[in-house]
């Protein structure tokens, strides 16, 4: 019992000193890759996906970011696209002034990329076709939090939640997502020493 | 009603005197560059699409912006089909108020091309294409968060003009099918755009 409470208030402590840590973003340029769970709004089924993304802080609370996901497999049964690609490009705003812990939220456009072999009737028969590649737009806001631990690493946290229909000539799928992603980050200062 | 209108005029004269003390450039040769999200709204099928693109501006004078655009919507027509337009245009901002303050608004007006393609999933309906000229005009306003960022919103109701295309929807439940019709006769189509934009100021050029 003695021990649990210990543990409890020296986690408490870690997370207090983590809020208080100062952290200049301004100038921060980040990037990662990971390996991001996604679940589909529509159809309850679930893919994994490489997620990569590049940041660019313009002042401490406000950033440019792109993102890209690419699709590896799908978890359970598959769904309409065999192939996706999915680009955003947008801006975040950041919620602590001059901290490492940094909670922020997002807003972005986007770009999916898809090919998928599906089954159509015509005519009183089943004919099956492989799509040409589809392009289609996505709109997407994204949360999530960093905690910056150095001058060159951090670890994240993020939920992308998505919208877009994917669209082949014989039907349309909802392609809305929400995404997980979750690990290390790397960093590094763009700012003069003078600064 | 009299009282009324002249607070109003006294609300806008006090903008405008404001006004006066402005930054001297105001947007004169401001360059920036964006990104742009676009929903599609109220066409005559109630059929809402949703959109991505971008845009550069390009300042021409302190109270005038004028903004290029490019965007690609996509709609899907009760699963029976997608309609796909593509807009490429160019719009006039006019900014009456204030030009530092936390929001600046701005009425708009200008034109654009468009191309629309409406197929049906159903595969043996010949695919509704044109190309059609518009105008648009509305109101929006920036959102500046940082001296080189901003974030805009804006709504504008956009009138085409082209040769007419239509579809209808067939049958019921399961039997639905989506027809489509082209006639070479023109017609106005017009549907409400509103539109979320990031843009990046990048440069003064004059």
């Amino acid at each position: 019992m003695v021990k649990r409470i210990l543990s409890l208030a020296f986690l408490a402590l870690m997370t207090l000193h983590c809020l208080c840590q100062d952290f200049n973003r301004k100038g921060i340029l980040r990037a990662q890759a990971t390996i991001s769970p996604g679940y589909y709004l529509s159809n309850g089924l679930s893919d994994i996906t490489v997620h990569g993304d590049l940041e660019y802080f313009i002042t401490d609370r406000i950033s440019l970011r792109g993102d890209g996901y690419y699709l590896v497999n799908y978890l359970g049964d598959a769904g309409a696209m065999d192939e996706r690609m999915t680009l955003y490009s947008g801006f975040s705003y950041y919620l602590t002034e001059g901290k490492a812990l940094s909670p922020f939220v997002g807003i972005a456009p986007g770009v999916g990329i898809a090919t998928g072999d599906e089954l159509y009737f015509q005519q009183n028969q089943i004919q099956y076709v492989s799509n040409e590649p589809g392009v289609f737009p996505l709109i997407s806001t994204v949360v999530g939090c960093y905690y910056f631990a150095g001058k060159w690493f951090h670890i994240f946290g993020q939920a992308r939640f998505s919208a877009g229909t994917y669209t082949t000539e014989f039907s349309a799928h909802k392609a809305g997502q929400l995404q997980l992603s979750f690990g290390l980050g790397f960093n590094l200062s763009t700012r003069k020493k003078s600064d | 009603m009299r009282t009324l209108l002249l607070t109003l005029a006294a609300a806008l004269s006090m903008q405008l005197a404001v006004a006066q003390d402005q930054p001297e450039r105001g947007y004169k040769g401001h360059l920036s560059l964006g990104l742009r999200t676009t929903s599609s709204l109220f066409m005559h099928d109630q059929q809402p699409g949703i959109g991505a693109g971008g845009q550069f501006r390009i300042g021409v004078a302190k109270r005038i912006n004028t903004e290029w655009f490019a965007d690609y919507i996509q709609s899907n027509i009760s699963d029976l089909g997608s309609r796909k337009d593509a807009h490429i245009g160019w719009s006039v901002m006019f900014y009456p108020f204030k030009l530092d303050g936390k929001v600046v608004p701005y009425a708009m007006a200008g034109h654009c091309f468009d191309y629309t393609r409406i197929h049906s999933f159903a595969g043996d309906v010949n695919p509704g294409k044109r190309w059609s000229s518009a105008t648009q005009a509305g109101i929006g306003t920036h959102i500046p968060l940082h001296d080189a960022f901003d974030v805009t919103v804006q709504g504008q109701y956009m009138v085409h003009l082209g040769h007419d295309i239509h579809y209808h929807i067939e049958g019921s439940g399961n039997q639905q099918a989506l027809q489509i019709g082209e006639s070479s006769g023109a017609s106005l189509e017009g549907h409400l755009l509103l539109t979320l934009s990031m843009n990046l100021y990048l440069s003064e050029l004059w």
